[in-house]
């Protein structure tokens, strides 16, 4: 049996919750609720033949009070870095979590994961703006939990990094 | 002295340029080289030097490879140490003097915590009841009071025991006690480890502080921590602080055994499985010793129930034993067909079938104890064919008189005896009543022929005569003396008559007088003998023996009182 541990970071309100619970219970609410502290959930997986138990580490989101605390990243075998599509500046605040996270991990795989694609119109991130991510060599898989958009494909696609690394 | 001839023939060669060219194509290696080797053999110092960086490794692929073991080493080293501390005690005691600084204090620490904590409890609880009664049982057993304390302190049980990896937070292996189901352990595991990590980063504790206990409810979580992996024990109640040694010697154990595990892990946890048998070390657990209370009430009303129950029990199956007596009973009498036994309501309910010359099954029922309350017994009539039933039958219909036997067999009755020929006469016409009867059997029957003569019973019969005032039938007690002797007289006269074959009248003679009014004389004369006719019915006499006559006096020889009536017994 292996197990790797996942975390969620981000900041505020970009859906890091939304994209565990869509993923674990296949279920979505409308319903904000901000997460103080971590929340860990469970997913277990068979990827490539392989028994894959995920503790998925959802930490609350990052803003002007409050900072992600990089012990809650130690032990990580992977991590997403969640961005909200329709709000610019979380992209900036990914981009200053992922330096945080690269340090603390040691480089392990993650993914961006630019979140609340069912609300395209409304993106504040265009395709330059990824296409620039892109060129950091970063991956980038634009997600929605709401109707349930790549979310799975993300989770395996990390999980298979991890296991590959 | 060889040493420097060594070298100086060194040096010839290294001037030899030919030589160093032939040496190279033999050997493969340069002249700095052999010199580094050279120097390497000719100093131990520094092939010391050189060996220990890859010794260790060394000594690792061959523990790996099993050509040694841990086991082995082990007696190497403790007799190095040992002898180290009998040559020079200071030397190791330098050693270990930063390791033991921390290591005193926090014993030292934990002692007093422990100290504190029993203080605590003694202060908390010292003078209740049941610590008083712990002061007298310690005097009672000499034990000491702290060893009573203790014995009491400490009920515990620890639930479950959980291997985590300390930097990752992954659950590496986990044990359950067999009694409590297991929580989900991954989960579990990450969130400790989460709780740790939100612990260090805001309280800034240093890097040796660690969370080592959290209470949750009536649940205590000891965690005990390794350089890799920390083992957290879900613990029930108050354990006591043995258990923290036992906690430390599983994860000392589990580190021990599974150093290159945690060197190389990767999220595999399958290794680890190995650990179960130091982790369930930990699972222990003392039961508190269950109060014993004076049990005199609860026996006394275990007792009671069990008086009242078996009572009640009892009662139950006497009466249902009682009823089903009474059913075999009834069933066995004849003339009663049992078609159902039941209860409902509490009440007993018989049905069946019954002759009416059956034995009274009112009177049976009351025998046994039953009566309407708590029996009912349903009977349908029938007529029954049984032996018995029939000769009951019999004598109730024929009416036998004394001195006659009546039996029954496949349809035959048979009466034997002696009896009046009156007797038998009705028996051969009203056999055929008998339901069940087809044929007589009279064969051992014989006429007792107990009639007076019938001159007498003449006699008996004319010489009675009774006089009235006018219209007046009325017997006074003289006349109901000479009536009754005038009654057994004219019964004989009908019996005679069955016998006999015969039939004999007796005429009632009402006598009257011509004189003043022929007509209304007779109508009273008529009406006085058909009285008469009606009184002798009425007391067992055949009116169709009898028969009323009107005499005149006037057509008489000798003239009879008027107002009187005699009898006459003429054949028809």
């Amino acid at each position: 049996m292996i197990k790797k541990k996942i975390t969620m970071v981000g900041a505020f309100a970009v859906g890091k919750t939304s994209l565990v619970q869509r993923f674990v219970n296949s279920i979505y609410s409308e319903k904000y609720q901000t997460t103080i502290g971590v929340k860990i959930d469970q997913k277990n997986l068979v990827i490539d033949g392989k028994d894959v138990t995920l503790l998925l580490w959802d930490i609350h989101g990052e803003d002007d009070f409050m900072k992600v605390k990089p012990t809650y990243l130690i032990g990580s075998s992977g991590y997403f870095i969640v961005v909200d599509g329709t709000r610019y500046e979380t992209l900036q605040t990914a981009l200053q979590l992922q330096e945080m996270a690269s340090a603390v991990t040691k480089d392990v795989p993650f993914i961006v994961l630019i979140n609340k694609s069912d609300l395209r119109q409304d993106w504040e991130i265009n395709n330059d703006d990824i296409e620039l991510i892109r060129k950091r060599g970063w991956q980038v898989i634009l997600t929605s939990a709401r109707d349930n958009i790549a979310v799975e494909d993300a989770f395996e696609q990390l999980t298979r990094m991890m296991l590959n690394q | 002295m060889e040493g420097d001839q060594r070298s100086h023939g060194f040096e010839q060669m290294h001037d030899g340029g030919k030589l160093n060219e032939l040496r190279k194509i033999l050997t493969g290696l340069d002249k700095e080289e052999l010199e580094r080797l050279h120097r390497l053999m000719s100093d131990p110092h520094e092939f010391a030097i050189e060996i220990s960086e890859f010794l260790p490794f060394s000594i690792r692929k061959l523990i790996e490879n099993g050509e040694i073991s841990k086991e082995e080493l082990l007696p190497f080293f403790e007799e190095v140490i040992q002898t180290s501390i009998q040559k020079n005690p200071q030397k190791l005691a330098d050693i270990l003097f930063p390791v033991m600084g921390p290591a005193i204090r926090k014993a030292v620490a934990e002692d007093l915590k422990k100290l504190i904590d029993s203080l605590n409890q003694t202060l908390e609880s010292g003078l209740s009841p049941r610590h008083l009664k712990m002061r007298l049982s310690a005097g009672v057993t000499g034990k000491s009071y702290a060893e009573m304390l203790l014995s009491q302190a400490y009920v515990y049980q620890v639930k479950q025991v959980f291997l985590i990896h300390r930097n990752t937070g992954l659950l590496l292996h986990h044990e359950t006690d067999s009694e409590t189901g297991a929580y989900a352990g991954d989960m579990v595991a990450s969130m400790l480890s989460a709780i740790g990590d939100f612990v260090k980063d805001s309280f800034q504790s240093g890097t040796n502080d660690a969370l080592d206990t959290i209470h949750v409810g009536e649940l205590n979580i000891w965690i005990e921590q390794g350089p890799h992996a920390v083992i957290a024990a879900i613990v029930e109640g108050n354990p006591p602080h043995e258990l923290r040694t036992v906690m430390k010697e599983a994860i000392e154990a589990v580190h021990f055994n599974h150093v290159y595990d945690f060197e190389k892990f990767n999220g595999d946890v399958s290794a680890f499985a190995l650990s179960g048998k130091f982790l369930q070390r930990c699972l222990q657990k003392q039961k508190k010793e269950q109060q014993r209370s004076n049990p005199v009430f609860a026996i006394a009303l275990l007792v009671l129930v069990l008086g009242v129950a078996g009572f009640f029990i009892y009662r139950n199956l006497e009466t249902r034993h009682r009823w089903n007596k009474f059913v075999t009973h009834v069933d066995e009498k004849q003339g009663i067909h049992i078609t159902g036994n039941n209860k409902s309501g509490g009440v007993f309910v018989l049905n069946g079938l019954r002759d009416a010359e059956a034995l009274n099954t009112d009177s049976i029922l009351h025998s046994f104890g039953f009566d309407s309350s708590n029996a009912r017994l349903i009977f349908t009539p029938f007529i029954s064919l049984e032996q018995e039933m029939v000769v009951k039958r019999a004598i109730r219909l024929l009416e036998p008189p004394q001195g006659v036997l009546i039996s029954f067999n496949e349809g035959v009755l048979i009466v034997s005896g002696k009896a009046d020929a009156v007797w038998i006469n009705r028996l051969k016409l009203d056999y055929v009543r008998v339901v069940g009867v087809n044929k007589l059997d009279v064969a051992a029957l014989t006429i007792m022929n107990n009639l007076p003569d019938l001159n007498m019973i003449i006699q008996a019969i004319e010489k009675h005569r009774f006089s009235f005032d006018i219209n007046d039938v009325e017997m006074d007690a003289v006349q109901k003396n000479k009536f009754d002797s005038l009654t057994m007289a004219a019964v004989q006269i009908g019996n005679f008559n069955i016998v006999n074959h015969r039939n004999m009248l007796i005429h009632v003679r009402s006598y009257s007088s011509k004189a003043v009014n022929k007509q209304a004389n007779e109508k009273v004369a008529i009406e006085r003998a058909r009285a008469f006719i009606k009184l002798l019915g009425q007391a067992g006499v055949a009116e169709s023996l009898l028969k009323a006559e009107v005499v005149f006096n006037e057509d008489l020889p000798v003239p009879q009182p008027v107002r009187s009536v005699s009898f006459n017994v003429f054949e028809e």
